[in-house]
């Protein structure tokens, strides 16, 4: 495999041993996590029929796939753009020079890690909040777009990242405490 | 005979809008040699720095590492050692070189990191999370990086700043093995004593221009030195 890949799996692999072996953070992501769960199914139970059966949305095959692919190749162009030394762990900076990469634009190795972080973190951070609030207001998909948006301006930014969670927890809190009404007035 | 140019900058310019930071900057940095950047604040040598590092394209000159004036050299040979020195906090200090050993290619890997483990002082911490470690010894793994990666130029930028003297006077010792390993290093420093005691060469850079290129021998002492420097930079 890629050395840059193995590499980025240990960081990957390293931030979450850090994170269970810290109890601060354990305690916190199991909060975090459980609330989450909580909330999403605290709407479910306590939301009308409109919320089980997405309303009056019914999205077709075809506009799901065209939504899924836009987002991957949105993703993809990102990474293939934008220098890693931009939006990306500072980290990376100094030491993908040491270990004699170009993270200039272009090349193939970065272009992979990059348009990998953003999907993931556009996939993991965007899609669960956005698919609530679809369920809660599909109104809202401003709010959906702004969140994708907001994922991969943060892509690999571990701090910034905690802090677009954190922004996500307040709205799965408002959709659970009911300030998202059906008809999308907040 | 004369050492082997390792890093060559001729007429360096980079504007920011409408602001020259570095206007025309010359320099030679010979194999094993220490050269001290001085000048104050804003006066350009981190923007020189980087541009070296090949972090910040120049808007004019060339520069050239071991010879070769592409871009890429400089990311593959120049090595930059920023003022806040940046680690992955959740890696250990030899998950940090092994990535650089082994993208690098070297067959004994485990023998190359033990190395700069142990010339950077930092063997007994090899398994700690880098961000536990204090501003010294993350610098220390940085320049560790460097002598992993065997970069032809090493850039440290203010690399004195927050150490006590006995991390300083460490860090000059790092910064002479790392040239008699044969890199040429270029310090940028507010420090005139720790510029006096590491460089072999003393530049001073004022407004983007060099104002005084001496060898610091040329000085007898760091009061000599001072007022040198007092002299073109005040």
């Amino acid at each position: 495999m890629n050395v840059l890949l193995r590499f980025e799996l240990n960081v990957a692999l390293a931030a979450l041993r850090r994170i269970a072996a810290h109890p601060s953070r354990r305690m916190t992501w199991a909060v975090t996590g459980a609330f989450a769960v909580a909330a999403i199914a605290f709407d479910v139970a306590t939301s009308d029929v409109a919320s089980r059966d997405l309303g009056s949305w019914k999205p077709s095959v075809t506009a799901v796939v065209i939504v899924i692919a836009g987002i991957l190749a949105l993703a993809a162009f990102i990474g293939a753009r934008t220098p890693l030394t931009y939006g990306t762990r500072a980290a990376d900076t100094i030491w993908w020079h040491y270990a004699g990469f170009e993270t200039g634009v272009g090349q193939r190795a970065t272009t992979v890690i990059l348009t990998a972080r953003v999907t993931l973190f556009v996939t993991l951070g965007a899609l669960p909040i956005g698919t609530l609030l679809a369920l809660a207001a599909p109104q809202r998909a401003g709010t959906i777009l702004a969140l994708a948006a907001a994922a991969i301006a943060d892509a690999g930014d571990r701090a910034r990242f905690v802090g677009f969670c954190s922004a996500q927890g307040r709205l799965v809190r408002r959709c659970a405490a009911g300030r998202y009404r059906r008809d999308g007035s907040a | 005979m004369e050492a082997e140019t390792v890093l060559s900058v001729r007429g360096l310019v980079r504007r920011f809008g409408p602001v020259r930071a570095v206007a025309g900057i010359d320099l030679d940095v010979a194999r094993g040699e220490v050269v001290a950047l001085l000048g104050p604040n804003g006066a350009g040598k981190t923007t020189t720095l980087t541009c070296v590092a090949g972090l910040l394209a120049p808007s004019a000159g060339t520069i050239s590492v071991a010879g070769d004036a592409s871009r890429s050299a400089r990311e593959r040979r120049a090595a930059y050692v920023p003022e806040i020195p940046i680690v992955y906090d959740d890696l250990t200090p030899a998950e940090h070189l092994a990535f650089v050993a082994a993208a690098r290619g070297f067959a004994d890997r485990d023998g190359v990191v033990a190395n700069a483990l142990e010339r950077t002082g930092l063997s007994e911490l090899a398994a700690r999370p880098a961000g536990t470690l204090s501003k010294g010894n993350r610098q220390r793994l940085c320049l560790a990086g460097a002598l992993v990666a065997r970069a032809d130029v090493v850039l440290l930028d203010e690399p004195t700043t927050g150490l006590d003297p006995a991390a300083q006077h460490a860090l000059v010792a790092l910064v002479r093995g790392l040239a008699a390993g044969g890199a040429g290093v270029v310090v940028s420093t507010h420090a005139l004593a720790t510029a006096f005691d590491a460089a072999d060469r003393i530049v001073v850079i004022v407004a983007g221009r060099i104002v005084l290129n001496e060898p610091v021998a040329r000085f007898g002492d760091l009061e000599a030195l001072r007022a040198a420097y007092m002299r073109v930079a005040a």
